[in-house]
């Protein structure tokens, strides 16, 4: 019996430790995993739209200006760089955690070339922080069964992050400490979002009003895609797919190529009876200005990502694809209107953020709440 | 299967369940079936040259030992005593010429599947241009331990030690036994086969000493040798561009992953067989301790010096012609005088240690580097055992006190660089880039702080992971000095103490391994470096 309880410590021990090195200490922790760890977070039901898909749809949508101007409650389960295989899942995982009355799907991931589905170098980052469920293990399998290396390691991520520390030792500290605020406050405060104001002219963008050109999509995309059809069908989800837009600087860009691969999806989705949009070719309709709402020609910047919101939001209510108004508890509205006072600081301060490079995003962190508190909530 | 891989702990998992709740009388079963699963899941084709190793050697036992049996008993019903010896010459040729068939065919395809193409890369090299094609011939895994460890039970049984195994799935669990056909260590018929045979039951203290042994083979193999090898291949991509300081690290960083990665992947194997029940053979016995070259080969991969020991040089040293040049030194004038008589005693011994050095040389691969390597150890071992008298005289003369800790140490420095100059044979391209290195090590030394940031800016590694390299280093070192210290493991000693300190150092091991060790797919771990053997 001593023996037996010798084991049995060791092996608890062992695995508490390593569950907290895998969960606090030797995982990266940025805007990408703060996101999904948010979305986990929010309370059972409380979100009305769920966007899945890359970092183009998480920096056109901005869940706490749409919730200030209409009451929605919204959240991207997206990712930077993830693969359309991970569409299914992530609708699951939104089903089960939210049953939100709407699905907004950005098709971009569908629009790359194969190397990308094949070999997966981002999907890791939103697996991380999805909860020990049948869909993880779902997820985990299929990655073997299409001979992914990394199948494993969605299992149990620290095969995939051990050995260092992703964000460097010396942060160790202030990264557990994070994550457990986080994780006691029990909400994040810009609900996924991290922005930047940087605007990055262009000189060549090309005039996609009158663009009709298709081109077919990679066999596993189309498979990915249909796949997805079958489960929208099989499951009478409410969604609508749309193409965020970008700046394509000529034809022979791959933007392009993502361009008239993403209007193939659409004839897809459309011939499945599903509503798509192509914003790509609304940018006018919009009213983005091309020179100052793109920080780089794949993304919005918090100008565009305004102008974006309040556009889709109505071309979504115009179509009739939200079924009920927006009733949520007290307490939910509470936690939302408290992020808003935040999030208006935020987009006070984000004109002053000077980052290092234009393409970093400023991310909700301890010390950029602490200073909004400070400096720009008063 | 690497032993590093998730897959391999599975399996691992499931022979050992299998083995202890099989009936007793089909266990070893489990462990054959088990090994041709191994084997097979490397390699299909490979098995294929297990399969001719495992028949010829069965074939060719059963026919020696029926031959000498055979031999006795006609030898016995002659009476005439110079017609039995002549009979018996007869005889003993016709077996050696069994012996010799045998060894042909098992050494003929190693040599030829590991030096064909050798062979044909020094003509080409000879004619300045592709006279002969390369082959592209598959090297079946661990080919030289499995025909080391065959042809020396079909040895044993030539010279009357063994009699041949009649059950041909048995004798296939001895060549093919999975802890040990990659990389080790070799095995003795006689020392092995019982044991893979007789049924083990399960015991706790075992299972958890076998598990501890892996977890620390574990450690050396996936924190401290993958770790710092990236430093290694890098330096010597380009070891042309870097001067002597620079190759000197290489040179050091191979030293510890070198025996971190061998030691690691034996200590995996005795682990395994631990767990089992079977007692496998020591191979390492803290090397760098060594305060001479003998001693080093002593204490370094020890089972493949006792099977060069046990039929290469004993069976060389007693040659007639051998033999003769000892006598022939002691007749001399210069064999009466005192140095002469050492020269007599101990030259066709020295002798035969450079031929075995030569075929240690050979065997590590296909490439005058090894040629090199093996001419290197053999010639510092022959002439230090020639001049010995010379280095005890001047020893007496400076009136060194050679028990010191002081003077031992100087000994392991002192062997440690010999080891360390012979290691460039190994790490280097070839021959030309082995003498090149060994050039700049000597000529080309620069402590400046060129070479440092040199070194911090091609190293693959950052500081986080030298810190825990070196932190791994000093653990084995530890280790390695408490064993070398009390005679004792450090297993053994921690089972002394209260369990809480057992519990904590297996704790801290997991920890360590699992957190810090270069595993998975993000990292490209390294294959054990004896695997290519």
């Amino acid at each position: 019996m001593k023996r037996f309880l010798k084991v049995i410590s060791l092996i608890a021990a062992c695995s508490l430790v390593i569950g907290f090195m895998q969960s606090y200490v030797m995982r990266p922790w940025d805007f990408n995993h703060l996101r999904t760890k948010g979305f986990y977070l929010e309370p059972q039901d409380s979100i009305d739209i769920v966007l899945l898909g890359q970092s183009d749809i998480v920096r056109s949508w901005s869940p706490l200006h749409n919730y200030e101007n209409t009451g929605y409650t919204s959240y991207p389960l997206s990712c930077d760089g993830i693969t359309a295989a991970m569409w299914l899942p992530m609708a699951k995982e939104a089903i089960r955690h939210q049953h939100p009355d709407l699905l907004v799907v950005d098709v971009n991931n569908v629009t790359y070339n194969e190397d990308m589905e094949l070999h997966r170098p981002f999907d890791q980052q939103l697996v991380d922080d999805m909860p020990y469920d049948d869909i993880r293990l779902s997820l985990a399998l299929e990655a073997r069964r299409t001979g992914s290396p990394r199948w494993l390691n969605y299992l149990f991520p620290l095969r995939e992050y051990h050995s260092g520390f992703p964000q460097g030792w010396r942060n160790v500290p202030e990264q557990i400490r994070e994550i457990r605020d986080i994780e006691k406050r029990g909400y994040t405060y810009f609900k996924g979002d991290a922005q930047t104001c940087v605007s990055a002219g262009a000189r060549d963008i090309l005039d996609l009003n009158t663009a009709k050109e298709t081109m077919e999509l990679s066999a596993p995309y189309e498979k990915v895609l249909n796949d997805f059809l079958d489960y929208c069908d099989a499951n009478q989800l409410n969604v609508l797919f749309l193409q965020t837009p970008h700046r394509i600087p000529n034809k022979e860009s791959k933007l392009y190529a993502n361009f008239r691969r993403a209007s193939r999806a659409g004839e897809i989705i459309e011939e499945r009876g599903y509503p798509f949009i192509n914003t790509e070719l609304l940018k006018e309709e919009i009213g983005l200005d091309m020179q100052k709402d793109f920080y780089n020609n794949g993304h919005l910047n918090l100008y565009g990502q305004h102008k974006y919101t309040d556009w889709l939001f109505n071309e979504i209510q115009t179509r009739g694809l939200l079924h009920c108004a927006p009733d949520h508890t007290a307490a939910v509205r509470a936690e939302w209107d408290e992020c808003l006072k935040y999030y208006h600081a935020y987009t006070k301060y984000l004109p002053e953020y000077r980052p290092a490079k234009d393409t970093d995003m400023c991310m909700e962190t301890p010390q950029l709440i602490e200073m909004l508190e400070k400096d720009y909530m008063n | 299967m690497s032993y590093t891989s998730f897959s391999f702990l599975l399996f691992l998992a499931g022979s050992i369940f299998l083995y202890f709740v099989f009936p007793k009388k089909y266990r070893w079963t489990v462990l054959l079936c088990a090994s041709v699963f191994f084997y097979l899941r490397a390699t299909v084709k490979g098995f294929l040259y297990v399969l001719v190793t495992l028949l010829s050697t069965y074939g060719f036992g059963i026919w020696l030992t029926d031959f000498s049996k055979n031999m006795k008993q006609e030898l016995k019903q002659i009476s005439d005593r110079s017609e039995k010896k002549k009979r018996k010459e007869i005889l003993q040729k016709k077996k050696r010429r069994i012996l010799l068939a045998y060894l042909l065919l098992n050494f003929g395809i190693l040599a030829f599947l590991k030096y064909t193409n050798f062979f044909l890369g020094t003509i080409n090299s000879l004619a300045g241009h592709e006279a002969v094609p390369l082959l592209d011939l598959l090297i079946p895994l661990g080919i030289s331990f499995y025909t080391f460890q065959a042809t020396g039970y079909v040895i044993d049984i030539y010279n009357g030690q063994l009699e041949a195994e009649r059950n041909l799935a048995k004798l296939g669990l001895f060549v093919t036994f999975f802890p040990q056909i990659i990389q080790g260590p070799i095995s003795f018929y006689d020392q092995l086969a019982h044991q893979l045979y007789e049924p083990h039951d399960y015991d706790f203290v075992r299972l958890k000493k076998g598990a501890e042994l892996m977890l620390w083979g574990y450690f050396k193999k996936l924190v401290i040798a993958d770790r710092i090898v990236g430093l290694l291949n890098v330096i010597l991509e380009k070891y042309a561009e870097y001067n002597g300081t620079i190759i000197l690290t290489a040179l050091l960083v191979y030293t510890v992953q070198l025996y971190a990665d061998f030691s690691a992947g034996i200590d995996i194997s005795r682990g395994i067989c631990e767990i089992i029940g079977i007692d496998m053979a020591e191979n390492f016995r803290r090397p760098y301790f060594a305060t001479t070259i003998n001693d080093f080969w002593r204490r370094w991969h020890i089972t493949l010096g006792a099977w060069m020991k046990k039929y290469i040089f004993y069976p060389f040293a007693v040659t007639k012609p051998v033999m003769n040049i000892g006598k022939k030194i002691k007749n001399s004038r210069f064999g009466q005088t005192d140095y002469g008589k050492h020269v007599a005693k101990v030259f066709p011994v020295s002798l035969s240690s450079l031929v075995v050095f030569m075929v240690v040389g050979i065997w590590h691969g296909a490439n005058w580097k090894y040629v090199g390597f093996g001419l290197w150890n053999g010639l510092i071992i022959m002439f230090s055992e020639l001049l010995k008298p010379l280095f005890e005289k001047m020893t007496a003369a400076l009136h060194i006190r050679t028990e010191s800790a002081g003077f031992r140490l100087f000994q392991i420095i002192r062997t440690m660089f010999i080891v360390i100059i012979g290691y460039v044979f190994d790490i280097a391209f070839g021959m030309h880039s082995a003498l090149d290195m060994i050039r700049k090590v000597f000529f080309e030394q620069s402590l400046s702080a060129e070479t440092w940031s040199t070194l911090a800016a091609i190293s693959p590694i950052d500081r986080w992971d030298v810190l825990l390299a070196c932190a791994g280093i000093l653990i084995m070192f530890i280790v390695s000095l408490i064993q070398e210290r009390t005679g004792k493991r450090v297993r053994d000693l921690i089972d002394d103490k209260h369990w809480t300190l057992e519990w904590a150092v297996t704790f801290a091991a997991v920890i360590l391994i699992i957190c810090f060790g270069c595993y998975g797919p993000g990292f490209d771990a390294s294959a054990f470096v004896y695997m290519q053997f």
